[in-house]
């Protein structure tokens, strides 16, 4: 017996050991799961591997930081802080970035990957919105999406504030300033996630625990529950251009691993609108193998970034000042448009109702902002679809949909020009209060002219004659991995 | 009752479609009878269903206060240990100092220039920033009374009253705040010329003591930071 068989036979008897006590094969029809080959569709891997680095990277990062903001004296290797009196947090962080083997990459990287993760999500977001996938029977799914996104911020926000340099304490401090301006439940509230008034020595282990444990918790949790409804309810597809030939599904996952060209004579036509079925790569091993080139290219642009790009650069920004506020502050870009309502939100703007005041802090910070996540959790219960939706479809054929979210986008987009609008202004020449009544307008118009623009260019003030979609590639969706999707509504198995 | 109910009351001959005992006496048609004089109460329909209805109620009432009595703690978590100095921060005859401890002189800056200064330390009170300016003596509006400026000099709470931010830039004559740009103007008493914030930076009264440093001659008038009308 040669070595290679030996090798084999371990490997079956060890395969047989797990399998009788975990039934592996009755799982295996899994592995048939199909993955339709859109690439579009991996920016949801994407975030999800970016989660996975976040929370390895994170775990190494919790074994330095030191959750205080009580003064201690720097004795580590920058020398600009020697023999200074720092918040014990400035401190671990400082020590993490220059004096721990391999930490600077490491933070560094988790900072992009918290970047990563966020901007991930929000083009995943995008890219199922403008296809039309949040639609019946995908709702759910969109409302579970949609409180990722929220906690992958919230995440981020209190992330920043951990290292207690000059930045992340003004972020604090405008983030407790924020939540104690919520009418009636602002001071407990504040007082909850901030352990007292602004600056206290009970907010930093807050935030820690928040950050550490509280939300990855919650994230992962709801990545579960969104993974679970996605294999529940099978993947969207892309329109077909044309019949498609497939290997028989259902005969074994032999045939099924047997890669895009396996046809084995038992090939059927899928019918071109045939919606009962999925048409895409098997889970294994060919969307395993894309799945792993998404993560090590994830993991290649991260490790770049990371090596090659400083970020929050906490040795320059030095520790916490309670007396002074540095010029130039902001939060991260994705903060960004909520940070811009807060700039742009008239102090008249505040008033009372019933004797509750609301300040403009509040509608600016907290009220605004959540009124977009509400317009998107509720998006998909306005543009319904009666029937189960199994193809997406092209953003052309739908000048509505396509014009609120282009509307939505710009929003987002100028709310973000006008939260930077310090350096809007310095790149113009003029000052903050001459740009602002500008900004206010355009917030308003240029949504409504883009919207209207993108409505226009669509043909929705036309006869509203549907269009043909499109033809988009096909050539590579002719994979062997047919998905019966389940028909909620009628038995259309032809299994 | 309503007529739900009324559909599942047993028929007067005793045959309903529940379990019939065995040692019951048959009827014509082979089929055991009840006789609805020995009928247990327990299988009459209209009780079952109530002794359900009772036992959900009592559930729900049950189940909600178990789950409410396991979240009351969390009002725990409002509880705040590192209670806020409240009184006030400058009192009559409080000297202002710099940075570094240093009494302010009454010519240690000239008119259009600005310095951070804090009340003198003493027990309870650490950093209150506040932000000295200095103008022509007649640069002041009426808003500003004369007894709160002396030579030029006039001091405001540094903490913006939007989001608690430093006010630390200035444009020109005018104080701005960096984080969402309100902009207060110090010659009219930290009026709000600009900006989300709510209300004017409280003024702090001052006066040059016979010694010729800066003093307080009381607090600020008004509340300092976010909130507070």
């Amino acid at each position: 017996m040669s070595r290679i068989d030996a090798a084999t036979d371990r490997a079956e008897s060890a395969y047989d050991w797990v399998d009788s006590r975990l039934d592996l094969d009755g799982g295996s029809d899994f592995l048939g799961k199909a993955f339709p080959a859109e690439d579009s569709f991996l920016l949801g891997e994407v975030a999800l591997f970016c989660f996975g680095i976040l929370v390895a990277t994170g775990t190494f990062l919790a074994f330095f930081y030191e959750p205080s903001n009580a003064a201690v004296e720097y004795t580590g290797s920058v020398v600009q802080y020697q023999g200074q009196e720092v918040p014990a947090a400035f401190k671990s962080v400082l020590n993490i970035t220059y004096d721990v083997p391999f930490g600077m990459f490491l933070r560094r990287m988790h900072h992009w990957a918290a970047h990563l993760f966020v901007a991930s999500i929000a083009l995943h977001m995008l890219r199922v919105f403008f296809t039309g996938a949040y639609r019946n029977p995908r709702e759910p799914n969109w409302v579970v999406g949609t409180g990722l996104a929220g906690l992958a911020m919230f995440a981020a926000y209190t992330g920043y504030s951990l290292p207690y340099d000059e930045f992340a304490s003004t972020a604090v401090g405008i983030g407790y300033n924020v939540a104690a301006s919520v009418p009636i439940v602002g001071d407990p509230l504040a007082s909850i996630v901030f352990g007292g008034q602004f600056p206290t020595s009970a907010t930093i282990p807050r935030l820690f625990f928040l950050h550490v444990f509280l939300i990855p918790a919650a994230i992962a949790g709801l990545i579960a529950v969104h993974m679970a409804i996605l294999i529940r309810q099978k993947h969207t597809e892309a329109q077909r251009d044309e019949d498609v030939a497939v290997a028989e599904a259902g005969g074994g996952t032999a045939e099924r691993a047997g890669g895009p060209e396996a046809t084995d004579g038992g090939a059927r036509l899928i019918d071109r609108d045939d919606d009962s079925v999925v048409i895409g790569l098997p889970a294994f091993p060919n969307q395993a193998a894309v799945s792993a080139v998404v993560f090590f290219l994830t993991m290649a642009v991260l490790s770049l970034l990371a090596g090659l790009l400083p970020v929050h650069n906490i040795a320059q920004y030095g520790p916490n000042d309670p007396a002074s506020t540095p010029s130039l502050v902001m939060p991260d870009w994705f903060l960004m448009w909520g940070y811009g309502f807060l700039k742009l939100t008239p102090s008249w703007m505040s008033f009372d109702v019933l004797g509750i005041h609301v300040s403009s802090e509040f509608v600016g910070g907290l009220l605004l902002p959540s009124l977009v996540f509400v317009a998107v959790v509720i998006w998909p219960f306005v543009d319904r679809a009666e029937e189960p939706e199994h193809f997406t479809r092209n953003y052309l054929d739908r000048p509505f949909p396509t014009a609120v979210g282009i509307v939505g986008v710009t929003l987002v987009m100028i709310a973000s020009i006008a939260g930077m609008d310090v350096i809007v202004a310095e790149i113009l020449g003029t000052s903050t209060a001459a740009l602002r009544p500008y900004l206010i307008g355009a917030l308003v118009l240029v949504p409504a002219a883009a919207g209207t623009l993108t409505y226009a260019v669509l043909g929705g003030f036309g006869d509203g004659s549907e269009r043909e979609p499109p033809s988009t590639d096909g050539a590579d969706r002719t994979g062997s991995s047919t998905d019966e999707s389940p028909p909620p509504t009628e038995g259309s198995s032809d299994d | 009752m309503g007529d739900d109910t009324t559909d599942q009351r047993p028929t007067r001959d005793g045959t309903d479609d529940r379990d019939l005992c065995d040692a019951c006496p048959e009827n014509d048609d082979g089929v055991a009878v009840e006789p609805s004089i020995f009928r247990p109460f327990w299988k009459d329909a209209r009780a079952e269903l109530k002794r359900r209805d009772y036992a959900k109620v009592l559930a729900t009432v049950g189940g909600v206060t178990a789950v409410g009595s396991l979240a009351a703690p969390v009002a725990g978590l409002t509880r705040v240990f590192d209670r806020k100095y409240q009184g006030p921060v400058y009192e009559e005859g409080i000297p202002l100092v710099d940075d570094a401890g240093e009494r302010i002189a009454g010519d240690r800056i000239a008119p259009g220039e600005q310095l951070t200064v804090f009340p003198e330390p003493r027990p309870g009170v650490e950093d209150a920033p506040t932000l000295l300016v200095r103008f022509g003596e007649s640069a002041y509006g009426d808003q500003v009374r004369d007894e709160y400026t002396v030579g030029g000099y006039a001091a405001f709470s540094k903490v913006c009253t939007h989001a608690g931010c430093m006010v630390a830039d200035r444009d020109g004559d005018v104080l701005v705040c960096p984080c969402h740009s309100g902009r207060f103007d110090p010659v009219t008493g930290g009026q709000v010329v600009g900006g989300p914030p709510p209300r004017a930076l409280p003024q702090l009264p001052i006066t040059l003591s016979g010694d010729g440093y800066l003093v307080a001659t009381g607090d600020f008038q008004g509340p300092v930071g976010p909130g507070g009308e």
